[in-house]
Parts: C-alpha cells; sequence; structure tokens
C-alpha cells in the first residue's frame, strides 16, 4: 500500500448506477486534493457542456496528508465546472469527511451522470453502494444526515448531502457537511441536485499508513510545541476562532456594511452581536474539525437544535452585510443557510443586493410580494431564503444568482451588484488593502478570499520579512499597489500546496508566516508518502495547478485580463470613514497591480493567458494542445496573443 | 498508571484515536484506537476508553490531546 494514499479511486455512473474501483499511483506532478481533482476535470470536462449537464463531472479529493496527525490536514477538495462563473468549479470542506474517506479507502470519488431517481452514495470497506433516496429527498441537511445514519444503523457515518436548495437547482447551492461546513461557491449542491445525488456517506476501518512513522512522530512533536502552541494566531483561534480574531477589539478593521456599501460599522452594532454575546447566548462547546488542535470552530444551540458556526464569513454575511444586529436573528439565518445548503457568501450577497434596491426604489413592494425590505431587518429575508429555495416570487429570480439577477430585474440595479466573473462578491476591506482585494477577483473560481488574497497584508509586513519569505519589495502598507501582484501570485502557488496536500488555509502562512511554510509542509509531505519533493518543487506544483485552472478558464469561460476588472461599486464610493478612509480601487492602481502580477506568473500581460513557453517549463504542454485544437492560440513570450 | 478524561474539555478533533492507533499499530486508524470520541445528538462529546488500552506509560493519547482531557497518573 502507497504510503498517505489508500492507491484507490472510486468511480461512479450515475446513469447506469455502476461503481467501479481503480487502483491509481499518485501523481508526482499535481499532488493530490484539489491537484489531482483539476488535473482530472480539466481531461473529463466535455466542452459545450455546462456543470449541470451529467456528462459534467464532479471530483471529490482527499490529500495525502489527511488522516495523519498533522494539525489541520482535514480538508476535503471538491472540484466541478463552475455554473455560476462557466470555468473551473472548486470548494473545500473542513470537518471529519475527507478523513472518513480515506478510511474508507479511497483518495478521490469521480462522479458523472445522472441517476434515473434519487440515491444517496455510501462507501465503506464493506460496502460501495447507490442506495435508494426517494423518502429523503426534501430533507434539509441535518435531517438528511440524521437519517442516512439511522437507515444504515451506523452513527459514526460521515456526509455531505444538498438540501432543498441544491435539489431545486439554486446556482448558488453548496454541499454540507457536519451540519455547518460548506463546499460553497460555484453551485455543487445543484449539480449533485442535477445528479439526484443526494448525499455521499462514508464510513472508515482502514489504516492510512506513513512512510516514516517514528520521524513523523518526532517531527510532531517538536512543530507542536514549537509552532503551534507559541503561535498567536492559535491562541487567539482557540479562544474564539475567526470570530475572535475578525472583531479583535481597537482593531478598527474594514467590514462589509449594508452591500459592500459601508466600510465601517459603529462600535455599539458590533457589540449587540459580538462573539461574547453569541458564547453567552448559546454556547455548547468549542469545536475542531478532524486532526486539528487549533479547535477555531464552535457548537451553538439554535432553537432545539445545535449548530456547528458562527465563523467571521458567516458574521458578515448575516449581520453586518444586512445591518442586522439582532444575535437571534443572525444564528436564524445562518442555520437556515446551512440546512437548505445555500451557500453563506452568495446568500448574502443576493439578500443584501434585494434590500438596496428596494431601498433605492428600483424594485418595490410589486417585485416583493407586498414586503418591505430594510436593513437591519430579519424577518422578510429569512422570507425570501425560503422563495429563493422554493423557486417562487422574487426568490425565483434571486435564486439564479446575483449576476443573472441583475440581468433580469436590469433598470440600473447592476450598479448595487458587486461581482467577479459574474460571481457574487460579499467581502471586506476590498477598497483599502489592495493585494487582498486583486486576489479575490483573480481567483480562478471567479472570486473571493479563499486563493491568493494574502489575510497577512494587515498585518503590516516589515520589508526584510517579505523580501525572505517572498523574494518581494515592501508590502506594509496594505493600501499602496506597489508590489501586491507578486504577493498575490505567491499566495496562490502557495495556496495550491495547502490544498494538494490537504491542510487547513487558517492555521497557515495565509494568516501567520511562521505557520506551514513551504518548507515544513515539505517535510511533513516527504515523512508521509517517502517522497522527495522539496519546499520549491511544491511551489512549482502549486504554479502549475494554478496555471491549469486558467487554461479551463479561457477553453471553457474565455476568461482573460479583461474579466478581471475593479467591480465599479468600489471604485465609485470610497471608505467613509475610519482609518481607511477615502480609501477606494483606483483603476491606474489596479492595471499596475495586474501588470505584476502577470509577470509574476510568466504570463502574457495583454491578454492574461499563460505562455506557450510557461506551459512547457510547467509540464502542462500536453494540456496546451487541447486548448489549440479548440482553435485557441496561446501567447508566445515573444509576441502578441491572438484573441 | 491511569489514564483519567474529562469529557467537557473535549473538542472533538480525534487527535486522541489517531495518536493511540499509531502508538498501538504503527499506522493511522481511528478504528484501531482503545480510546473513541461520541458525538451526541446534543452537540456534546464522550470520551470513551475501550478494553484494549493498556494505560501507556507515555500515552501518546494525552500527548496529542491539544486541551488536556486526557491525563495519565500513577494508580
Ligand atoms: S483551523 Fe479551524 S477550520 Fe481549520 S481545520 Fe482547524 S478547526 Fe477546522
Ligand atoms: S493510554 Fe495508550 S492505549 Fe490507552 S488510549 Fe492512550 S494511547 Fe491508547
Ligand atoms: S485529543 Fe483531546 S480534545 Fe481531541 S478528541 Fe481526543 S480527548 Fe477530545
Amino acid at each position: 500500500m502507497p504510503h498517505g494514499r489508500t492507491g484507490k479511486m472510486l468511480w461512479v455512473d450515475l446513469t447506469a448506477g455502476i461503481c467501479r474501483i481503480q487502483a491509481h499511483d499518485g501523481s508526482p506532478a499535481f499532488i493530490g486534493g484539489r491537484g489531482i481533482n483539476q488535473r482530472l476535470l480539466f481531461d473529463l470536462q466535455p466542452e459545450g457542456r455546462d456543470g449541470l449537464h451529467p456528462d459534467s463531472p464532479v471530483l471529490l479529493s482527499a490529500g495525502p496528508l489527511v488522516g495523519t496527525l498533522v494539525p489541520g490536514a482535514c480538508r476535503l477538495a471538491v472540484d466541478f465546472r463552475n455554473i455560476v462563473t462557466g470555468g473551473v468549479g472548486s470548494a473545500n470542506l473542513g470537518g471529519h469527511f475527507a478523513a472518513e474517506m480515506k478510511f474508507a479507502g479511497f483518495d478521490q470519488i469521480v462522479i458523472r451522470g445522472r441517476s434515473p431517481r434519487p440515491v444517496y452514495l455510501l462507501v465503506s470497506p464493506e460496502t460501495v453502494a447507490l442506495r435508494d433516496a426517494t423518502t429523503i429527498w426534501g430533507l434539509d441537511t441535518w435531517e438528511t444526515e440524521n437519517r442516512i445514519k439511522r437507515l444504515e444503523n451506523e452513527p459514526r457515518l460521515k456526509t455531505v448531502s444538498i438540501g432543498p436548495a441544491g435539489e431545486n437547482g439554486v446556482r448558488f447551492a453548496c454541499l454540507i457537511g457536519d451540519r455547518g461546513r460548506a463546499a460553497g461557491y460555484g453551485g455543487s449542491g445543484a449539480i449533485f441536485g442535477a445528479k439526484r445525488l443526494k448525499a455521499i456517506a462514508v464510513r472508515g476501518g482502514l489504516p492510512v499508513t506513513v512512510a516514516r512513522p517514528e520521524a513523523l512522530l518526532d517531527e510532531l512533536m517538536r512543530f507542536n510545541r514549537e509552532t503551534i502552541e507559541t503561535s498567536d494566531f492559535v491562541r487567539i483561534h482557540r479562544q474564539g476562532g475567526t470570530l475572535a480574531a475578525y472583531l479583535r477589539p481597537g482593531e478598527n478593521r474594514p467590514h462589509a456594511v449594508c452591500n459592500m456599501s459601508g466600510a465601517f460599522w459603529d462600535n455599539a452594532s458590533i457589540a449587540a452581536v459580538d462573539r461574547a454575546v453569541f458564547d453567552q447566548r448559546s454556547l455548547v462547546r468549542r469545536h475542531a474539525c478532524f486532526a486539528c488542535p487549533v479547535y477555531c470552530s464552535a457548537v451553538y444551540r439554535t432553537g432545539d437544535r445545535v449548530c456547528e458556526g458562527l465563523q467571521a464569513n458567516s458574521w458578515r454575511a448575516f449581520a453586518s452585510n444586512l445591518r442586522i444586529t439582532d444575535p437571534e436573528m443572525v444564528m436564524r439565518l445562518h442555520a437556515l443557510a446551512n440546512r437548505y445548503g445555500l451557500d453563506g457568501d452568495h446568500t448574502s450577497a443576493v439578500l443584501a443586493w434585494a434590500v438596496e434596491c428596494f431601498q433605492e426604489g428600483i424594485i418595490g413592494r410589486n417585485d416583493t410580494g407586498g414586503m418591505e425590505l430594510n436593513w437591519g431587518d430579519g424577518d422578510p429575508l429569512i422570507r425570501l431564503m425560503g422563495q429563493i429555495v422554493e423557486g417562487t416570487g422574487l426568490g425565483a429570480v434571486l435564486a439564479k444568482g446575483l449576476d443573472a439577477a441583475a440581468g433580469e430585474i436590469g433598470r440600473d440595479s447592476r450598479r448595487l451588484a458587486i461581482t467577479a466573473h459574474g460571481n457574487a462578491l460579499m467581502e471586506a476591506a476590498m477598497r483599502s488593502h489592495k493585494a487582498w482585494a486583486l486576489g479575490i477577483v483573480t481567483s480562478t473560481k471567479g472570486g473571493g478570499h479563499l486563493r491568493g488574497a494574502p489575510a497577512v497584508e494587515a498585518r503590516r509586513i516589515p520589508p526584510e520579512v517579505s523580501r525572505a519569505c517572498f523574494g518581494i519589495g515592501d508590502i506594509q502598507d496594505p493600501t499602496a499597489y506597489e508590489n501586491k501582484g507578486q504577493l498575490v501570485t505567491w499566495y496562490e502557488n502557495y495556496k495550491g500546496v495547502v490544498d494538494m496536500t490537504g491542510l487547513c488555509y487558517l492555521p497557515s502562512m495565509w494568516m501567520e508566516l511562521g505557520l506551514f511554510t513551504p518548507e515544513q509542509i515539505a517535510r511533513f509531505h516527504s515523512l508521509v508518502t517517502g517522497g522527495e519533493q522539496t519546499a520549491a518543487d511544491l511551489m512549482q506544483a502549486g504554479a502549475r495547478l494554478q496555471t491549469l485552472e486558467h487554461l479551463f478558464n479561457i477553453l471553457h469561460a474565455g476568461f482573460g485580463r479583461k474579466d478581471v476588472r475593479v467591480p465599479e461599486k468600489l471604485a465609485r464610493i470610497p471608505v467613509d470613514r475610519g482609518p481607511f478612509a477615502g480609501q477606494r480601487l483606483e483603476p491606474q492602481g489596479w492595471e499596475r497591480m495586474l501588470d505584476d502580477y502577470y509577470l509574476a506568473h510568466g504570463y502574457d500581460a495583454a491578454s492574461g493567458w499563460p505562455t506557450v513557453e510557461r506551459l512547457e517549463a510547467l509540464g502542462l504542454t500536453e494540456a496546451g494542445r487541447r486548448l489549440a485544437a479548440a482553435g485557441i492560440d496561446l501567447p508566445s513570450a515573444g509576441g502578441p496573443a491572438m484573441m | 498508571m491511569s489514564i483519567t478524561v474529562d469529557s467537557r474539555r473535549c473538542v472533538g478533533c480525534r487527535l486522541c484515536e489517531l495518536a493511540c492507533s499509531l502508538a498501538r499499530c504503527g499506522r493511522f486508524n481511528p478504528d484501531q484506537a482503545a480510546i473513541r470520541i461520541i458525538f451526541e445528538d446534543d452537540g456534546t462529546l464522550t470520551i470513551a476508553i475501550t478494553e484494549a488500552c493498556l494505560a501507556c506509560r507515555r500515552p501518546l493519547c494525552a500527548a496529542f490531546c491539544p486541551v488536556g482531557a486526557i491525563v495519565s497518573g500513577e494508580n
């Protein structure tokens, strides 16, 4: 048996109802996780078929560190053709599913086709089977998990499932694991729904072996003692997760307020929905993903149920961006999104956009079925969420996603919609923190802060440190444009390494420079797998993955530099108050960052496309041929792009 | 030697299960651990030690527990 891998993958053809187990040799070039998913997706995704088509695959993979004691190695990569952008779909889920899938015997699951009736996939050492899901179709994600555990008489099953949102084809429906872990972004839930796949349930029993157990143990003890237990990041996140870090008193951080119109939220509002308020009202206990000593999560009571949450993202989505200051309402919205199986960011973006449209008189009671939409008033938004899921009223329009909804409503509503590559954004600090904004918009999955947007930009890193860590110049001033293109490039490649190995992006260099350096990841990777890859090899694999995703985006969505635009609202309306007052995204500075960004990636700056020389250097010439066969000529380092 | 656990501290990371399986079998497999974390419906956790536990002199389960929910001591 290979080390750090099970050596097996599972192919599921839902149309034929066939499951096929195949041995695989691993992939030094793409490591695992998101890497091997995207590599296979590139080959399998037919042109001219959207992500909902039966021929389009969805892939799940757990990287080589998952299932070991390496801290936070718990992530599941979910990859597919994005139904919001048409390009790369790529989501990532924490919790306990990925490790259980490996202990069930599989590194990767590839799903294609469309089942004639609702099914769920059961995977354990004894059984791989498609089970009838007719009786659980229609249930929310929490009930689905409960019911499958009862049906299989196995309380230790772990599931990812869809709720009614995915079943009904909401474009931003997602998968939910562990009742509160979302594979958001890109519509994976709707893809499961189109395939009539209600859930995947896994149960382990098989071992994961490592190449050098004793040396790994020594290294883990040292790393935990010297790095994890001395980290400020870990200390704060153990107290209260991302919310504690996000709402650190006196930090004066920029927020996302009222559909990202404002970046400043007053202290009284924040205090009303501060972490301490939630903890006091409903904390059951602090909670960890599998194998994570950071335990940044928490379990809360909501009504007569319990739910994982509430992280900075969901707080931004359901408190500040909607200006809701009632903690009960924030928790209800968060729990409902999880139960329906809706991506929180996109849900918040369409709700906030609808409220702003109502406030500006762009839509009225005629459109809302008589409801008044006001900032801070959650009850109509709960009703609207129900309509989104059922496909009724204004909800039927919003269910198509922000970009499509703005197109359908028209009436100048688009200027209030903040999107990148057609993907809804719901982000803080984009006007002031320039690398952060760039990384959000360049993200190969269309937008969002979980790719190259560097959280450390806020830490005012001294120049000698940025030179040593990233080999680039001064990045101390978050509001400056200089050297930010290079910084985003570095983080895009690094995030690839994190996603390919199965680590969590939170306790990493994304947040704190001492955590999981590429050298440290290479050490763990080599002790686990017995492979020889150096830190530089891993970063090169990250660049390869990033570039392959660009190729996918070019082939299927035609994306290039022309699409990496400043969201108009963020250029037009500056930060109103606080330490970053007056900041906005200026087109000239943006273009300078983009020049630097493409140069750092070794791409053609005019088109934003990788050059043939760059493909060759990364071992992607073969992938480039598929674009050539489709009539797309990639630029050459010497000459201009042929677009 | 003895092992004492305090379920109220537990955060459910299951590092103890992994560590124990490594100690017992030299590979990772929670099903082969002598310690098991039970996730209750009400959101609470129970740490269960099975008969297979050897009450190790230097218990790896305790060494990896991030919250000190497992303590070893003299009988
Ligand atoms: S840091 Fe938080 S989100 Fe990441 S693996 Fe640990 S508990 Fe999960
Ligand atoms: S004391 Fe030893 S055998 Fe018992 S649970 Fe801990 S590691 Fe396992
Ligand atoms: S290592 Fe500690 S906190 Fe983690 S599951 Fe085991 S007992 Fe609970």
